[in-house]
């Protein structure tokens, strides 16, 4: 269920949209955190997979004389035991993003897309981690307030 | 007499103008995205038994500089990255956040009056950037292709 982005709750509003859409995809609907969790066992194969949703960041700019451009990122962090469940929990994250595209233009997100993607594998005791890091791209446009 | 026109000048010459900016901040934007992935790559490399090591792992918010940095703020984040000369740990010896040696011994189920590490380096930065370093070039190169877009 989408909320609608305004000025005032471009923050919060644009992170639920983010949260509930990702959350959705399956495998990982239990999975999806806002920050990483510390009450886990990193060293647990049963600890993941685990799917971290970064707080979006935000940069504002002039468009227009009466409107301002905000546009910034999301980041989606994806930690998996293995290379494959990595690939395709990234592979289902980025589409549900894509096609969800025309919804989240009508709440006033325009333009999100794939930014890049950045992947990695570490070792946590036993296991290997792989880890791979999605960066949305979007563009918010929002009335600016007169001042005289 | 031969004419010869010259088309989308005026296109280029826009082109040219915008292209410095965009460039700048595609790559600013792109060089971001990479520290924070070094950044959380470090904080998921760091030994943890409080967390404070990974949590003193930041990159400070960038104020119109240049250059993105990586701060690691922990006191022993040097020592724990390049390693120390072995010396011995009393187990009523405090450290940061409140503990002492003792609570990490009981952790570790080790017993006695103290320890006494090797001092061998536990690198967290350092592999973290290796890792990241793979990606950066492919990355880099999508910024640019998405600066000449933008400039046009």
């Amino acid at each position: 269920m989408t909320v609608t982005v305004s000025k005032s709750t471009i923050v919060e509003n644009l992170y639920k949209n983010f949260y509930d859409l990702i959350s959705t995809v399956s495998g990982i609907t239990t999975s999806v955190f806002p920050a990483f969790p510390e009450n886990i066992t990193l060293t647990d194969k049963a600890s993941y997979p685990i799917v971290v949703i970064d707080s979006p960041e935000i940069g504002n700019g002039p468009f227009t004389f009466g409107k301002g451009i905000t546009d910034g990122t999301i980041d989606v962090d994806v930690y998996t035991q293995d290379a494959k469940t990595c690939d395709e929990y990234s592979s289902d994250i980025i589409d549900k993003i894509e096609t969800s595209k025309g919804t989240l233009a009508t709440i006033g997100l325009k333009q999100v897309h794939l930014n890049n993607t950045q992947k990695e594998v570490l070792l946590q005791g036993e296991i290997r981690v792989h880890h791979k890091m999605i960066t949305f791209k979007y563009k918010f446009y929002y009335t600016k307030t007169a001042t005289y | 007499m031969i004419t010869i026109e010259v088309k989308g000048l005026k296109e280029v010459n826009r082109l040219l103008v915008r292209l410095p900016a965009s460039t700048e901040k595609e790559v600013m934007s792109t060089s971001q995205s990479f520290m924070k992935f070094i950044q959380k790559s470090a904080k998921l490399r760091a030994p943890r038994f409080t967390g404070q090591l990974a949590e003193s792992i930041n990159v400070p918010m960038n104020r119109g500089n240049k250059e993105i940095v990586i701060q690691v703020t922990s006191p022993y984040a040097y020592f724990q990255e390049f390693g120390f000369t072995p010396h011995f740990l009393p187990a009523g010896m405090a450290v940061a956040g409140g503990y002492r040696i003792l609570d990490w011994m009981q952790s570790k189920g080790l017993t006695g009056s103290g320890i006494m590490p090797s001092g061998q380096p536990q690198p967290f930065i350092g592999p973290a950037v290796e890792a990241g370093l793979n990606n950066l070039p492919e990355m880099l190169n999508q910024a640019i292709k998405q600066a000449i877009v933008n400039a046009k």
